[in-house]
């Protein structure tokens, strides 16, 4: 069974290209359009891990983790950061809303890939 | 590389939208400066920075780095702006503004493959900067060199970075590495075991999992863990990419790497083993180790390395990533069940498809007629089954037809966004103050109707800025407010689409527009014309003079141009004018091209359709005012000018012989330069909407016919091109004024 | 017969937490933990069996964690946590549990 990806992005073009960089690995990649589309969607995406973006209207990626660990059920997911910002001080929020890490955009395919089966321990 | 190529397609597209919100967002935040209450709406300030860092994104996706460097500093100056460290006054929404245009234009030069305004995006670079400077913000990198680079599609291949392959040739080195995880760690989605199979995937791992640290479960706190590891690692990788392991938990355990001397050797190696009977149990490769009764103390931990272990190279340098194994270890195989993504609520379609839908749409209708003729043959009742059944058939078909139309119809948004960029364009080139507001945005029209309602528009809004308004000075004169307004309006009405262009300044100096026909020949001196008739000639061919060209005027286009483009959309235009009060052209466009608005006539026994765009008047004249010119010529006079009249059933060959009488019901029509005629048909049966079937596709082009459609009971009826008409009966010379005439 | 503690399928960081509590109070009296349903175990629940095992043998009363799920065997392994560590020698792992 692949392993699921739920990315939530605003931009089309981020969300394909996501799709591009992880589906030729065998990811699973469901999306979301803004955060409370992407934590409507986990019930239904189920996901093994998520991936956001921070600058979202609605609901911001800060607001999509503090979400996922605040779900009784999806509350240990591993949650990715999709940035253009690579500042700390961006980092330091999103841990401290609860990330697991962050991947700077532009990105290459292989990294991301790299970094996701890192996060998910294959 | 097909699915990039598509996905930079759909980037451009999502710019297109992204730059819409951009310029009214940016408007909407120029308005609240000017009235001073900008507090009011940060939210706005939110999505318009949302929309340039968007745009930043997948540039940066693309490698298109001209838009980067721009959409950055714009970001910036936003950044700031939220964060209140940047006024959002009237003069710093004068250089958004101006750099939402410069934007809009980098990222054409980009879709495009074209070098980019380097000077003027230089110069817009450096006001942005000043903006952040005056705050004191100041940015790390403030002098801006900026570099033009041309865009190519290689730019897009350059996405797939090669993977470096690790260092090689160094042999393998041990690195004893100590994890402690603190509680926090377990609150970001971050497990010690996936760590621990990264770091396998680097070579061999020995894991000491370290027991004894761990208090009783009377003196356990679980938002305090205890249990820390030792893991020893023969590898050929570097430092590094252990450390890149660690990336996302350098902050949240404490790690400490150690190379350790003596590959051969292990840590620990020879210490009080323990008893190994369950080790079988472990699936890992390495067996599970006894763990130390002398745990090493939290101080024995490298600090150093773990903040290296958080430095940005390491994390944001695709090469310090993981080498190959990381990536071979991907789920499944290449081939696994394709993604499952979300359906969005929008498809794109191509047009011709939507078009061939429309054209079989139309032969349902023959269909739908021939059945019905059929059930009349038969002597079937009105109200039988099957006629009841075709009434549903019919109803439906006509709900099918709607259904299209509005596949086709997109609002006009897009367009009127546009227009705020050509008045402020036009504002500077003029000197001039103005605002545009817009109204009916939501209005829908044919695709194909927008994309070429651009240009007619663009100029008659130039025309309005540069003739319609007065200056600043001639405004206070009046009483008027100094900052002009053109209000850019559309609405439907009745089955057709009205746009309006108005502006509130002088109206038309009908004295002069008289006196520049005059000088130029466009009317005789003295013809006695109503305010409409002089309003009207402003678009005609060569009234637009060279003395009056200002530095928006100059690109050498008329009015009679933009009329000529709306005709050519079925659409016509008028202009109505009041002194003092301002000016109004009046735009009115079918729904649809697919869909044409016709007067249905009867000549010679045949039925032809009329674009009603072309129509002028319809006159039923007395015989006193048809005058014989020549051998068969005829004229007739209207409103002062003699109008050659042209027989349909002659000019298409379908004339009865043996008919007696001349067709006296005419048809004023006008084409584009303004020659008028007078067609002659039989009966003028009725109004309606008829769908347009294209005969050059199947037949080829006929002379003096556009199109066919299909009427109601089946029969096909050829849709006349009066423009052809006109030239083919060879009425070259201007119509002649009857004034001049007589 | 021991109280049995039955393990879910999932034991993330939440669940560790419950574990814990449900533990707590089961102090002093014997006790088997049944982990064969479980697919997936956070380190931290992990560490609360560590914690656990260690309180119970200080306590020289009966524990266990019988029988084991494949996933389970495999997360202590990954974690260089012989099953034995925080099995009081008394208390064997079921075969059953070991046996792959």
């Amino acid at each position: 069974m692949s392993i699921r990806i739920l990315a939530v992005d605003d931009s089309p073009t981020m969300r394909g290209l996501i799709g591009a960089a992880l589906t030729p690995s065998g990811f699973d990649v469901r999306f979301a359009e803004d955060g409370i589309d992407g934590l409507e969607r986990l019930p239904e995406a189920d996901p093994d891990l998520v991936i956001t973006d921070i600058n979202m209207p609605r609901l911001d990626g800060f607001g999509v983790i503090e979400g996922v660990r605040s779900d009784p059920t999806y509350g240990s997911l591993p949650v990715l950061v999709l940035t253009t910002e690579s500042g700390e001080e961006l980092k330091t929020r999103a841990r401290k809303a609860g990330a697991t890490g962050w991947i700077v955009k532009p990105f290459d395919d292989a990294r991301l890939v790299s970094v996701i089966n890192r996060v998910l321990g294959v | 590389m097909s699915g990039l190529d598509e996905l930079r397609i759909s980037f451009f597209q999502e710019c297109e939208d992204l730059l819409d919100s951009l310029g009214e967002g940016l408007r909407a935040m120029s308005d609240l400066a000017a009235a001073g209450n900008v507090d009011d709406d940060i939210e706005t300030v939110h999505a318009v920075f949302r929309a340039v860092h968007s745009i930043k994104g997948g540039a940066g996706a693309f490698g298109l780095d001209d838009l980067v460097t721009f959409a950055h500093l714009f970001e910036t100056v936003l950044d700031e702006m939220r964060g209140g460290k940047v006024g959002i006054t009237v003069d710093a929404m004068h250089v958004l503004l101006r750099a939402g245009d410069m934007l809009s234009d980098l990222v054409a030069c980009a879709r495009d493959g074209v070098t980019p305004d380097c000077e003027r995006m230089g110069q817009l670079l450096a006001e942005l900067d000043a903006l952040v400077d005056g705050a004191g913000g100041g940015i790390d990198d403030a002098p801006f060199e900026f570099v033009p680079t041309i865009v190519s599609v290689e730019a897009i291949e350059t996405i797939d970075i090669v993977e470096v392959a690790p260092e090689t040739g160094l042999g393998a080195s041990n690195y004893s590495i100590r994890f402690a995880p603190k509680g926090e760690l377990y609150g970001t989605g971050n497990e010690p075991l996936a760590l621990f199979r990264a770091l396998q995937q680097l070579g061999d791992l020995t894991v000491q999992a370290d027991v004894e640290s761990v208090p009783l479960l009377s003196d356990f706190d679980p938002s305090e863990p205890r249990l820390r590891w030792t893991l020893t690692l023969a590898t050929e990788a570097t430092r590094e990419e252990i450390e890149a392991v660690f990336e996302f938990v350098a902050d949240v355990a404490e790690l400490g790497i150690e190379a350790l001397p003596d590959p051969g050797k292990r840590p620990d190696g020879g210490d009080t083993p323990q008893d190994r009977t369950h080790a079988d149990a472990a699936p890992l490769r390495d067996k599970a180790q006894p763990f130390s009764g002398d745990p090493p103390p939290a101080a024995d931990i490298d600090e150093t390395h773990a903040t290296e272990a958080t430095s940005e190279p390491a994390a944001d340098e695709p090469q310090a990533g993981l080498p190959e194994p990381a990536r071979s270890a991907g789920p499944g195989s290449p081939s696994a069940t394709p993604s499952s993504a979300a359906a969005p609520a929008t498809i794109r379609v191509n047009l011709d498809r939507v078009d061939r839908l429309i054209n079989l749409i139309g032969e349902l209708v023959i269909m739908e007629a021939m059945l019905s003729q059929a059930i009349e043959s038969a002597g079937l009742a009105s109200d039988s089954d099957v006629s009841n059944g075709l009434d549903g058939i019919k109803q439906l078909a006509s709900g099918i037809q709607e259904s299209v139309m509005a596949i086709r119809a997109q609002p006009l948004k897009p367009v009127f966004q546009r227009m705020h960029r050509i008045i402020r364009e036009a504002a500077d080139a003029t000197g001039k103050q103005v605002r545009l507001v817009t109204v009916g945005e939501t209005t829908e029209v044919d695709k194909t109707v927008i994309e070429r309602l651009v240009d007619p528009l663009t100029h008659m809004i130039r025309n309005s800025v540069d003739h319609g308004l007065e200056d600043a000075a001639g405004r206070a004169a009046s009483g008027k407010p100094e900052t002009g307004t053109i209000t850019l309006s559309a609405a439907h009405r009745s089955g057709r689409v009205i746009i309006e262009v108005s502006d509130d300044g002088a109206g038309i100096n009908r004295e002069r527009v008289r006196r520049i026909a005059e000088d130029k020949g466009l009317v005789a001196p003295g013809t006695a014309l109503t305010a409409g008739e002089i309003d009207n000639l402003l678009f005609t061919p060569g009234f637009s003079s060279k003395d009056e060209v200002s530095a928006l005027s100059g690109r050498g286009v008329g009015l009679d141009v933009v009329r000529r483009e709306i005709q050519a959309l079925g659409g016509r235009v008028t202009i109505q004018s009041a002194a003092g009060e301002g000016t109004t052209f009046t735009i009115a466009l079918p729904l649809t091209l697919a869909v044409l608005e016709g007067m249905l006539v009867e000549f010679g026994g045949e039925m032809m359709v009329l674009p009603l765009s072309a129509i002028l008047e319809t006159l039923r004249p007395s015989s006193a005012t048809i005058h014989a010119i020549g051998r068969t010529g005829r004229v007739v006079a209207n409103r002062g000018e003699l109008i050659p009249i042209i027989d349909l059933a002659d000019a298409f060959g379908v004339a009865e012989p043996g008919e007696p009488e001349e067709r006296d019901v005419l048809l004023l029509v006008e084409c584009e330069a303004g020659r008028r005629a007078a067609l002659a048909v039989d009966v003028i049966h009725d109004q309606r909407q008829v769908v347009i079937k294209s005969l050059e596709e199947n037949y080829g082009v006929i002379p003096g016919i556009s199109a066919a459609t299909i009427l109601g009971d089946g029969r096909i009826a050829l849709i006349v091109d009066p423009e052809e008409i006109i030239a083919s009966a060879g009425l070259d010379t201007a119509t002649p004024q009857l004034a001049a005439n007589e | 017969m021991d109280d049995v503690l039955k393990l879910p399928e999932t034991m993330d960081v939440a669940r560790a937490r419950t574990l814990f509590d449900d533990l707590f109070r089961r102090r002093g009296t014997p006790l088997t933990i049944d982990a064969s349903r479980v697919e997936k175990a956070s380190a931290l629940a992990v560490e609360v069996m560590v914690a656990s095992a260690r309180q119970w043998r200080s306590d020289g009363i009966s524990f266990a964690i019988a029988p084991m799920s494949d996933a389970m065997l495999e997360t202590c392994g990954g974690l260089g946590l012989d099953p034995g560590t925080f099995m009081p020698a008394h208390a064997p792992i079921a075969k059953e549990g070991g046996a792959r």
